[in-house]
């Protein structure tokens, strides 16, 4: 029974992808001027103001089977092509169009549209980044950012991938039931999220939902450039608001947001989250992680909360760097404004806090170890890396649910314990 | 209703910082500097200071200033260097404040302010740094305190100004919101 609900979630959600497959994921409009490069990744073309790239369907064909992927497939795809794309999608070296210096980047086959209907087949070097799970991407081959609109693209796919979302629960609302394999009172819990915060105006989540309206109300908009100095009222009007305690409660579920990965599943996504807040937690009692700018700026150099003092830890964890790009969506976030992928990640991240609370999380073997300090994506190759440090089996138990972190498809945090 | 009195004490606060602050005519001077690793050595002085972040490395310092402000000498660095984000190396560009604190000698970070940043983990990213800093020193109408006026902007956008004060028990400048 449950295969045959698996089988009909895949028609369905194949279907579903296929009737938007023209506007497959690489389209985009009103970009000034980008480059083309022929397939030897020779000179480059300009391409002019109101050209459509998209991604040959040919190449969707070669790597994944199919003109008419699913999105799971070309999640998989475009969010690791260093693992998930392995021996499909091949590093090229070309040169740098402003320096003309050898670099090496993952090429894509494009085909390009001119707005006189001209047609171009080509190349286009880009990366996907992942570090919250959402997807991100940008031009590499040293294209002018100003002349790319990559962040266009970004949401145009987070768009896709939320009307997907929406068709796929529309016609087969079993399928989480059957995919998530959840536990009754984790299976409750996305369905109880948004009721309980409205219910229960004392919540942690809900105040900082209130909060973040009235942050993104009087500061619309922040920009790269000015996220670090926002970043430092932010905090400080955390603190003033909740106080030192909620403040960095807050922060850790902000980390734990921002630094896990995004899972489908509701188990795996309260896992992966569970596990930041406890590196997180640990690196609080373990003392202090070096100096924070941050804390010195808002006036706590002296007698800052432990944990505060932990996230906020100069260099320690990337969203609180002031010109990461989490960040920015930190500070640019509010319900309202957000897609539902988003908002979704965001409630799970302080639910993972109440279960946690709760002793409904169990971290088994070495991730319950105090110790439980580092972790990194393992798409990249840290010089701290020390294999005997390594959690091999890095399970979590949510709500009795065993769910192994390392089995985990795409991008995923391997977990070290004890080293300095 | 509610906006327009927001709005109106949001200029207000913002005219509020302006008063505050009163631009020195006097400017930093240009003083000359090396490096070893991170520890720097201004033009004649002895002692010798080290860089706050203290895993830093290919660090190029790109300019050195010196201000006297009644009787404290701020020293300013503009670095190029590169640290580790937790797993990937970053090329920063930083701007920190020293303050000479005269019973002891020593030099001391007053503020280290991170002006732009490169994540130079990927194959290919930009190499040079896009922003610009300006930076106005100053006091405070009221309490006389030193402060600064600093202006971040990448290209092409319009900056938005904040302001530091030195917090003399600290010895750090310190943001004014």
């Amino acid at each position: 029974m449950k295969n045959l609900f698996k089988i009909l979630c895949l028609v369905v959600t194949t279907f579903s992808f296929s009737v938007q497959a023209t506007d497959l994921p690489f389209s985009y409009s009103n970009t000034k001027s980008v480059h083309l490069r022929n397939n030897n990744l020779g000179s480059p073309q300009a391409i002019e103001a109101g050209a459509e790239i998209t991604i040959d369907p040919k190449f969707l064909l070669e790597m994944l089977g199919s003109e008419n992927p699913t999105q799971e497939q070309v999640q998989r795809l475009l969010l690791n092509p260093g693992e998930a794309s392995k021996d499909k999608v091949v590093t090229q070296q070309f040169r740098d169009v402003n320096n003309g210096k050898p670099k090496n980047d993952y090429f894509f086959p494009v085909i390009v549209k001119t707005k006189t209907g001209e047609t171009k087949a080509g190349k286009m070097a880009f990366s996907f980044y992942n570090r919250t799970g959402m997807l991100e991407i940008k031009r590499t081959d040293g294209a002018d950012p100003t002349q790319f609109q990559s962040s266009q693209i970004t949401a145009q796919l987070r768009d896709l991938i939320d009307q997907n979302k929406a068709t796929e629960a529309q016609s087969c609302q079993q399928c989480e039931a059957v995919s998530n394999k959840p536990t009754q009172s984790i299976a409750d819990l996305a369905r109880a999220l948004e009721s309980s915060s409205k219910d229960s105006s004392n919540q942690l989540w809900a105040k900082y939902k209130e909060f973040t309206k009235e942050f993104t109300a009087a500061h619309r908009k922040i920009k790269k450039s000015d996220a670090g100095q926002m970043k430092r009222l932010y905090i400080k009007s955390l603190i003033d608001k909740f106080g030192q305690k909620d403040a960095a409660t807050i922060l850790a579920a902000l980390t734990a947001f921002a630094e896990a990965p995004y899972r489908d599943n509701v188990n795996a996504q309260i896992a992966e989250m569970s596990a930041v807040l406890k590196v997180v937690d640990n690196r609080a009692k373990s003392g202090a992680r070096g100096q924070s700018r941050t804390l010195k700026d808002i006036g706590l150099a002296n007698g800052a909360d432990p944990l505060l003092k932990a996230i906020l830890a100069d260099w320690q964890f990337s969203a609180w760097n002031d010109r990461d790009n989490n960040l920015l969506r930190i500070l640019n976030y509010t319900p309202d404004r957000s897609d539902a992928m988003t908002n979704r990640k965001m409630a799970f991240a302080f639910e993972s806090q109440r279960l946690m609370q709760d002793g409904k999380v169990e971290f088994m073997g070495k991730m319950n170890d105090p110790k439980l300090h580092h972790y990194h994506a393992n798409y990249v190759n840290p010089n701290w890396d020390r294999a005997a440090n390594r959690v091999t089996e890095p399970t979590i138990k949510v709500d009795g649910v065993p769910v192994d972190l390392s089995k985990q498809r795409g991008a995923r945090h391997v977990f070290y314990a004890g080293l300095a | 209703m509610i906006k327009y009195i927001f709005l109106v004490l949001l200029l207000g606060a913002a005219s509020g910082h302006a008063e505050e602050f009163q631009a020195l005519k006097e400017e930093p001077k240009k003083i000359n500097c090396s490096n070893n690793k991170e520890s720097v050595t201004f033009d004649a002085l002895k002692s010798k200071y080290t860089i706050y972040d203290k895993n830093s490395r290919d660090i190029k310092l790109i300019k050195c200033e010196k201000i006297q402000i009644k009787d404290l000498s701020f020293y300013t660095l503009l670095i190029s260097s590169e640290v580790m984000d937790g797993t990937e190396p970053q090329k920063v560009l930083t701007y920190e404040v020293v303050v000479l604190d005269k019973k002891t000698n020593s030099l001391k970070t007053a503020r280290s302010e991170i002006v732009d940043q490169i994540d130079i983990s990927g194959d290919s990213v930009p190499t040079q740094f896009e922003s610009t800093l300006k930076i106005k020193w100053g006091i405070g109408a009221k309490n006389k305190n030193v402060q600064l006026r600093i202006e971040l902007s990448e290209k092409n956008e319009k900056p938005k100004p904040y302001l530091l004060k030195f917090n003399t028990k600290s010895q750090w400048f310190e943001n004014i919101f």
